[in-house]
């Protein structure tokens, strides 16, 4: 019924698309990945903008911390509540 | 990360603000284009009764400590830098009969913690003594210093629901998680 050229045809044939299909689903996570990385970095104005020193961004103003030498851990030291702002009941 | 930041803005507890709850602020606001270092320890809080902790060894320098003290240390684990998946988030209270101990001292630093087990640490100082317990009859938030640290959780838990909050402490720090 089939030659052997048409099996040979069919068969390359359905390689060539399970290839295809695979290398588009590669491509289609590693998109995936990458959309999720960049929305978290810059999702609510919160930004890495060094990594020596270290420093964050956090809407418009920047924290710059330091590596710690034991542990390789980033550390922010004396994180202030804020400023003297006179109270108003 | 953001919401950590936003969520422990307060106003300095000095002048008006002494015996306050502690008020938010705008240091972190879009406006805001300070830029912070966050390379040194802040001074740990005043408690009024410094001599008495003193006697009992809770701790030996009270020179540095001011009423000027709600500051918070992170330790961030580093593979935030190439993985910037959320954390888990470790709120670590400090301990000191609710007069003495700080944010500083060795058992409040979160680095190894922070590295080893991959979570963010995060400790927080509070007022201590007079200042952040003391009974001054006309207001109903006296106790700022419970607030301070329960306000910190309460907040913690309620916008970051998404990703896992531990509270610890040390000594009454540890009583104050329940």
């Amino acid at each position: 019924m089939f030659s052997n050229s048409d099996s040979v045809c069919s068969s390359v044939l359905f390689w060539l698309v399970a290839a295809y299909s695979i290398f588009v689903s590669i491509q289609w996570a590693k998109s995936l990945q990458s959309e999720s990385t960049d929305s978290y970095l810059k999702t609510d104005n919160f930004e890495i903008i060094a990594a020596d020193p270290i420093s964050f961004k956090l809407n418009g103003a920047s924290i710059t911390g330091s590596y710690d030498n034991e542990t390789g851990a980033i550390q922010l030291l004396g994180i202030p509540y804020g400023e003297l702002v006179s109270f108003k009941d | 990360m953001w919401l950590i930041f936003r969520l422990y803005s307060a106003k300095r507890p000095v002048e008006n603000l002494r015996f306050r709850p502690p008020v938010p602020h705008t240091l972190w606001d879009e406006e805001n284009e300070e830029s912070f270092d966050a390379n040194s320890y802040a001074s740990p809080c005043l408690s009024g009764v410094e001599k008495i902790g003193e006697n009992f060894g809770l701790d030996s320098d009270f020179s540095s400590r001011s009423e000027d003290c709600l500051y918070m240390n992170i330790w961030i684990p580093s593979s935030l830098l190439h993985d910037q998946t959320l954390k888990p988030v470790l709120f670590f209270i400090h301990g000191g009969s609710f007069i003495g101990g700080n944010a500083n001292r060795r058992e409040s630093n979160g680095r190894k913690l922070a590295e080893e087990e991959d979570v963010i640490v995060i400790s927080v100082q509070y007022r201590l003594g007079i200042y952040g317990f003391g009974y001054v009859g006309r207001m109903r938030d006296e106790n700022v210093g419970h607030f301070e640290q329960g306000n910190f959780a309460i907040q913690v838990h309620s916008i970051n629901i998404h990703v896992s909050i531990i509270n610890q402490g040390c000594s009454i720090g540890a009583a104050n998680n329940s």
